[in-house]
């Protein structure tokens, strides 16, 4: 099986965010970028499909120096190879330009059996962009995998999806598909001194709009679909409230607030 | 029209549903656009009767086998006949394990704007700006939309007050069927 394993370079999640002078996104260039956390648990499960059924792990980001550093580590965890989706034209992409862009280095790479992502990222965290992948791949597509079982054989693969309130649903998809990996479906293996060094032998392929036969128009923030007007801090909604009166009138009072204010019913 | 896209289950709306049915009638309030419910299902004539009592200017169902339980490929195929039908301004869908798993197919295959996970909206004259959650919902982020309609965006669960649904209002009805063949076009086995 060809697996391609997308990696997202986000902020280290401890960095502390400030809102930029325009106000249109945070002061990352001090920031330390990591591999947005779902991104590991959909490399791990390429790993672990590539150990059971054989063939490659590709993994693949979009970004600039952020990208190569998170492609490392990914190649330090067992991936084959990477493809780093490099230059200034794809600053300020959207989810739907991500989506195309990532669709085309997939196509441009020879396709692939399965192309994993986190369920969402740890910063834009919409949970769109795989799916969109899918769509611009022609492929069917699965959310919120929590397992996985392949058959390499007949084309076909067999995913459960985590769906609200405990409830939990089997799907069977033929390859090619995306699947968007949920958190906890296993545990990330930790990077061995000699994987490290390895990955810095292995092919990492520089790719840029022109490679994939993009536009200007079609990569960054030309080619979406949005444009931020403003980031700011949410309204603090926190207030302390005394509920009074016997231990039953309390206790309606408190579970009709849980209920109708705070919807933790 | 602010077209909003139902969730039920055992022939009962989800509250997705009427935090969904508040957002699209706040939006049609102030974008003076009416609102339109979309049911698809098997059998959905028990949900068109609870959705009727809700202040709701129209009512599109589609009734396939195939739509008895959710499944992406057969979500859209509908909703793409039923965006091409009703040329919606704006096409709500909850951001909940359904919603945002057919709404990125949708969107991307029409070449429209996407937000996801909204949980408030503004309105500068005649532009409509959206609100959603980012890092984790320690920022906001309020974004407008490029190009023509319709647009897309999903509603993240609990940011709308679902029992402030407006009651009263006489909703057209609109039923529509597709064949069970042409729903079965989709890729999963």
């Amino acid at each position: 099986m060809k697996i391609i394993s997308c990696m997202k370079p986000v902020p280290d999640p401890a960095s502390r965010l400030v809102i930029n002078e325009n106000k249109t996104w945070i002061r990352d260039k001090e920031l330390t970028f990591v591999a947005s956390e779902a991104d590991n648990y959909a490399l791990e499960e390429a790993l672990r499909l590539k150990e059971k059924h054989g063939g490659e792990v590709v993994v693949l980001s979009l970004g600039a120096n952020h990208a190569a550093r998170v492609l490392r580590s990914g190649l330090a965890m067992g991936a084959d190879r990477a493809i780093h989706l490099s230059d200034v034209q794809f600053a300020g992409s959207d989810e739907f330009a991500t989506a195309q862009t990532i669709a085309k280095a997939v196509q441009a790479d020879g396709g692939a059996d399965l192309v994993l992502t986190g369920v969402q990222s740890d910063d834009l965290g919409t949970g769109t962009t795989g799916i969109m992948v899918a769509e611009f791949l022609g492929c069917a597509h699965a959310t919120v995998v929590i397992a996985v079982e392949a058959n390499p054989d007949a084309g076909s693969l067999r995913v459960r999806r985590e769906l609200e309130g405990g409830v939990n649903e089997t799907v069977e998809l033929s390859t090619p598909s995306v699947l968007t990996i949920q958190f906890g479906i296993n545990q990330p293996r930790y990077a061995s001194l000699k994987g490290i060094m390895a990955a810095k032998r292995k092919e990492m392929k520089v790719l840029t709009p022109s490679d994939l036969g993009l536009t200007s128009e079609q990569v960054g923030r030309s080619g979406a679909m949005y444009d931020i007007g403003e980031v700011f801090l949410p309204e603090r909604k926190s207030h302390v409230e005394m509920i009074e009166g016997t231990p039953v009138e309390t206790a309606v009072k408190l579970i009709e607030k849980l209920r109708k204010e705070a919807k933790a019913l | 029209m602010i077209l909003f896209i139902t969730e039920h289950q055992d022939d009962k709306f989800k509250p997705i549903t009427a935090e969904l049915t508040v957002f699209a009638q706040r939006l049609g309030r102030d974008l003076e656009q009416p609102v339109g419910a979309v049911v698809l299902g098997s059998d959905t004539s028990r949900l068109v009767e609870q959705l009727a009592a809700w202040k709701i200017d129209r009512i599109i169902t589609v009734e396939d086998p195939q739509l008895g339980d959710y499944n992406p490929d057969g979500y859209v195929a509908a909703l793409k006949e039923i965006i091409a039908k009703e040329s919606p301004y704006l096409v709500l869908a909850g951001h909940t394990t359904v919603g945002y798993d057919y709404t990125p197919r949708l969107a991307a295959g029409l070449r429209r704007p996407l937000v996801a996970g909204c949980v408030d909206y503004d309105k500068q004259g005649d532009l409509l700006l959206l609100t959603r959650q980012v890092f984790n919902a320690k920022l906001n982020m309020r974004v407008s939309l490029r190009g023509e309609p319709p647009y897309f965006a999903t509603a993240a669960p609990g940011a709308f007050p679902g029992d402030e649904v407006e009651t009263g209002g006489i909703p057209s009805i609109c039923l529509s069927w597709r064949s069970a063949a042409r729903l079965s076009a989709g890729r999963r086995l």
